[in-house]
């Protein structure tokens, strides 16, 4: 479900398939264990996410402070219109450093 | 884990219950009793649906319900009154509401027929509502409700169960509802719980949300929103405005000003506090004193109330079990203590079996409806009137008997109950009456359905068992022979088949239905002048007080609630050598056990002949009958768990179920109503065993 690429300093995780209850665990697993340089940029490509529930925003505003505690940079790109609605309903957009 | 399905089924549970309610509130308009109370109760049963479709996203329903409650609106309002043709149409869309619930959304999208169905009643209420059926939507009835000049402002504080995404419930879903009932102008989403990710439960909720609400729509209505998720969760639903608010607000910013507050505002800011608790206590949130003196309800999911009951059935036989054992002690203590365990088993069986009551009444409403729809059906005038519907019954009882009542109150609409004009030539009240009641009597239930209709036809019900072979010319039956002949499968005297009786296949399915309660029916009727048809039941089929006896090598219990009296057989001197005994005066048919079921005696025959040849009669009695049973040993009083007869047994008549003793034999359990039947009949052979 997860795709790490690394990419000179920076590294971008493809995620592939929905961040929803059903595989929170999964995911919560992956980013846990995912060891966070400092002054990198980790970029989570969310291209492939179609659906987000309350669950998935919890594990990526929590992935996004392991990252930013270990003073790497952390990043959101190419965001579904379903997944950026979910965001802008629980207003979440600039706790995840979403500019657009 | 995930669970969404349990709170599916409570939401289906609570709609299949409000939509009962609005047939109710339904009928009283119909009846002219269309006060504000009756009106708010339809208007909120259907507000209370789509609210709850609209959490779990079933916007096929919320939809639809929308337009209904458009119309109750304008209804409540008094822009609109009910007439008939409305009422109709509300009958059909509250049943419409019925079938969407019970269809899944992605059969309700394939389906054209279902959806030619909801556009249909949407055209018939459209000009109630005065909307069009195409402007239905979600987004619409959002800015439609916020277009509404009563509107009010809100800060709604959610701090939702920690389990409640295991649970299937997405806090997005509720906000997400909210804007089709108001707007929402800002939502902080508080982290203040969010743990590391290395301490968090991936599946468990932490965010905390603050919530600006604006809505037309009534605090309660707002507060229904979460009612599938109230249980462990704090919601705080505070109108803007309030001087709580205020406070709170002052408290918040650590103003200053927070020091001059006097304690007479503290004081009064106490008392608004208390109100605010004491709201969502309504909804279960938490509990303080004040809520202690309501009555408060938990909806238990009945299937752990038969668990319950079935542990308790084991316990009942475990604590026989250690009677048996004890008795042997003759050890004072153990006995006084075993009697005290007894006395709390008792007790306990009694409180359990208590959960699994329910009134009657509940299913006797729904009949007020069924007698509607049926003498529209019909075109015939019958008004129904319930009695007795705070009776209680086991509520598995009370399931298994909806249908057979159905079929008799269909069959007296349909039978029984003239036609107007018919009742006029007759010199009788223009409209029919059909009566509905429920009573204890003697440890059973009787529900009767009587009607004031022409009564049954004897001559036809003879002539017509004659040309199907079912008794020959020369038979002479009892009136109540004679109508038992209507539970002959494929029966029925009626010479024109209509849709709802008379086919004849359903008077022996419903007898069958009754006996499988335990019950009976019995038919009382009069020419001209109407029918009864009462059904008797026990109370439960869980657990009985009985009576164990033994006869022969048997064990047999008599359900407690049948026994009169037991004596002496000897004392009695047999009438005429028939089979029954004068008991004060009063001719008892009786039935030797023995003799009946074909028994042995294990003993050796000279042991018996010199230990006991002394019997006893127990006399029992089921309705208005009595009947003595001839047994050889009075065993006493005895907790009876029911279980279900194998195969084998089945066939055998006497028997209506079997039970576990404490010493780990089998007990038969009499079937009463039948041996009292067999009694009778077998009154006048001839003495055979018995001298």
């Amino acid at each position: 479900m997860f795709n790490l690429v690394e990419n000179d300093d920076d590294f971008e995780i493809k995620i592939n398939g929905d961040l929803t209850i059903y595989n929170a665990i999964e995911t919560h697993t992956y980013f846990s264990e995912l060891e966070c340089q400092q002054n990198k940029k980790y970029t989570l490509n969310c291209e492939d996410i179609n659906n987000i529930d309350t669950s998935g925003l919890q594990l990526l505003v929590a992935f996004k402070n392991k990252v930013i505690s270990n003073q790497a940079l952390f990043e959101l790109k190419n965001i579904e219109s379903e997944v950026l609605s979910k965001i802008n309903l629980l207003n979440l957009k600039s706790e995840l450093f979403i500019t657009e | 884990m995930m669970d969404m399905n349990d709170a599916l089924q409570t939401f289906y549970a609570e709609s299949e219950e409000l939509l009962e309610k609005m047939d109710s509130a339904l009928l009283l308009v119909e009846g002219g009793d269309n006060n504000d109370e009756v009106l708010n109760d339809l208007f909120r049963s259907a507000h209370t649906i789509k609210g709850s479709a609209g959490i779990f996203g079933l916007f096929h329903i919320v939809n639809f319900t929308h337009i209904i409650e458009n119309v109750l609106d304008n209804v409540r309002d008094k822009v609109i009154t009910i007439d008939k043709d409305l009422l109709n149409v509300l009958f059909k869309a509250k049943d419409h509401m019925g079938t969407l619930i019970n269809t899944d959304i992605q059969v309700y999208e394939e389906s054209e027929e279902l959806k030619e169905i909801s556009s249909t009643l949407h055209s018939a209420l459209n000009k109630y509502a005065d909307i069009k059926t195409s402007e239905i939507q979600l987004n619409e009835v959002d800015s439609e409700i916020n277009s509404d000049s009563k509107s009010t402002n809100w800060n709604i504080h959610l701090k939702l169960s920690s389990d409640c995404l295991q649970n299937g419930m997405d806090p997005i879903s509720f906000i997400n509802y909210l804007m089709s009932i108001g707007t929402i102008h800002k939502i902080i989403t508080g982290m203040s719980e969010l743990p590391n990710i290395q301490d968090m439960d991936p599946e468990l909720l932490y965010f905390i949300f603050d919530i600006e609400f604006e809505s037309s729509e009534p605090k309660s209505a707002i507060e229904d929103t979460f009612m599938f998720v109230i249980e462990n969760s704090t919601i705080d639903i505070i109108e803007t405005n309030s001087p709580i608010k205020q406070f709170i607000d002052v408290l918040i910013t650590d103003n200053p000003t927070v020091t001059q507050i006097d304690t007479a505002n503290i004081k009064q800011t106490e008392e608004f506090s208390e109100k605010v608790t004491v709201s969502n206590n309504d909804n279960g949130n938490s509990t303080t004193t004040d809520s202690n003196s309501r009555t408060k309800f938990v909806r238990v999911n009945s299937e752990r109330l038969d668990i319950l009951i079935n542990l308790i059935g084991e316990l009942v036989i475990s604590k026989q079990r250690v009677d048996s054992i004890c008795e042997k002690t003759k050890d004072d203590v153990l006995l006084e203590a075993i009697e005290s365990l007894g006395n709390h088993t008792e007790s306990l069986r009694d409180a359990a079996l208590d959960l699994r009551m329910v009134p009657i009444g509940e299913t006797f409403q729904r009949f007020r409806r069924i007698v509607r729809d049926t003498a529209q059906e019909l075109g015939k005038d019958i008004e129904l009137t319930i009695t007795g519907g705070e009776t209680e019954l086991d509520r598995l009882m009370v399931e298994k008997l909806t249908d057979p009542l159905i079929h008799i109150v269909r069959n007296a609409m349909d039978h029984g109950v003239e036609s107007t004009e018919t009742r006029i030539e007759a010199g009788k009240e223009p409209q029919g009456k059909i009566l509905l009641s429920a009573f204890h009597d003697a440890g059973h239930v009787v529900i009767e359905v009587s009607d004031d209709g022409g009564g049954i036809n004897k001559k036809r019900i003879t002539e017509k068992a004659i040309s199907l072979n079912i008794i020959d010319e020369s038979s002479t039956l009892s009136d109540q022979e004679l109508y038992a002949l209507l539970f002959h499968p494929g029966f029925s005297t009626k010479e024109e088949v209509t849709n709802l009786s008379g086919r004849g296949v359903g008077m022996d399915v419903v007898n069958k239905n009754v006996q499988a309660l335990q019950g009976s029916i019995e038919i009382e009727s009069e020419e001209g002048v109407g029918s009864k048809f009462s059904i008797r039941l026990p109370l439960t089929l869980a657990i009985i007080d009985g009576f164990h006896v033994r006869s022969g090598s048997s064990d047999f219990i008599i359900p407690q609630a049948t026994v009169v009296e037991c004596m002496d057989l000897a004392i009695f001197s047999t009438v005429d050598q028939r089979r029954c005994v004068n008991l004060r005066g009063e001719m008892i048919p009786y039935i030797d056990l023995k003799e009946f079921f074909k028994l042995k005696t294990t003993e050796p025959e000279q042991v018996v002949h010199h230990k006991k040849t002394r019997k006893e009669v127990v006399i029992v009695q089921f309705g208005e009958e009595r009947a003595g049973l001839v047994v050889d040993d009075l065993q006493g009083e005895i907790q009876t768990v029911v279980k279900p007869l194998s195969s084998i047994f089945k066939c055998l008549p006497g028997i209506s179920g079997s039970s576990l003793l404490g010493n780990g034999e089998i007990a038969f359990i009499l079937d009463i109503p039948q041996l009292i039947e067999k009694s009778i009949s077998t009154e006048n052979r001839p003495m055979e065993t018995f001298k």
